[in-house]
């Protein structure tokens, strides 16, 4: 089945989601607008590695793309319908294996935000591009 | 034309760009079928990795599409253990697109020697034309025209053989 994606939207209404994607380099936006092609087409769960799941942060999802600067990208299912939507939460990347500090923390709140405004601080997936 | 074709098509005018999805298509393709035949055979990681003489962690390893180093001969052993052919072609990347567009369990099913129709049911006739349909829309580049021109084609030598 095909699933819904959405982004997350700040304060302003803008897409932080789509401005770090386009900040990549080509190759790892391709790479990273595969996978997110994957994503909403099959969900997170048929491929294997996909979008991980993450330790102390029940909600969250990561899905990574194999780069010398490490992007990875933080999504939620749902979270207003769990059955046919991701959203987009939150790009970072990391380094010698570790995030920056706060990333999960970040990322939990931008879905807290949304469950409380759904309205407002998300809007459908917009495709980055170069 | 979907919106992923609109994408595919606009964006793979860039070499790097195209490449780089390509890539990363092929490893998603081959981690996600190598999981998805070996549950169709209701085989466990450990039990795979008997067949093919690795380790359990290695078959972990193939099945995550974010690994990107496996060999031909890997693939060649994983093969034999699922009594199916390896297939490595080039391809056009016009055929991705339906490639992604379609990918699914039951895109990616195979069945194995034993339950490969044709070479087991006495009336081959009655099994030939899904099985070749099946066999050449797997191998069409330009997904319409290449398909409607074999099926086409299919469709005239089962009237003559009909015929005779």
């Amino acid at each position: 089945m095909a699933w819904t994606l959405y982004d997350y939207r700040d304060r302003r209404g803008e897409n932080p989601v789509r401005r770090w994607c386009e900040r990549l380099q080509k190759k790892d936006l391709a790479k990273m607008n595969q996978r997110i092609d994957l994503l909403e087409s099959n969900g997170h769960e048929f491929c294997p590695g996909l979008a991980s799941n993450l330790h102390g942060a029940p909600h969250l999802h990561k899905i990574r793309v194999n780069s010398n600067v490490a992007p990875r990208l933080f999504l939620c299912k749902g979270p207003i319908n769990m059955a046919s939507e991701y959203t987009l939460l939150l790009g970072e990347f990391e380094k010698d294996d570790e995030l920056p500090e706060g990333t999960l923390q970040l990322a939990e709140s931008y879905r807290q935000e949304i469950i409380n405004d759904p309205k407002n601080r998300r809007g459908l997936h917009e495709r980055a591009k170069k | 034309m979907s919106e992923l074709r609109s994408n595919l098509r606009e964006e793979f005018h860039d070499k790097e760009y195209r490449h780089s999805y390509a890539d990363e298509s092929l490893n998603t393709y081959i981690a996600t079928q190598i999981k998805v035949l070996r549950e169709q055979q209701k085989l466990t990681q450990k039990e795979l990795a008997d067949l093919t003489g690795m380790a359990q962690p290695r078959i972990a390893l193939l099945e995550d599409i974010n690994y990107s180093s496996w060999s031909i001969n890997t693939l060649r052993r994983i093969a034999e253990a699922f009594d199916l052919r390896l297939s490595v072609r080039f391809e056009t990347f016009s055929s991705l697109i339906p490639e992604t567009e379609t990918f699914s369990r039951e895109a990616l099913e195979r069945a194995p020697f034993k339950e490969d129709t044709w070479f087991h049911k006495k009336d081959v006739q009655a099994v030939e034309m899904p099985i070749l349909r099946a066999a050449y829309a797997e191998q069409a580049q330009s997904p319409e025209r290449k398909l409607g021109k074999i099926l086409h084609m299919s469709v005239g030598s089962a009237a003559v053989a009909s015929s005779a």
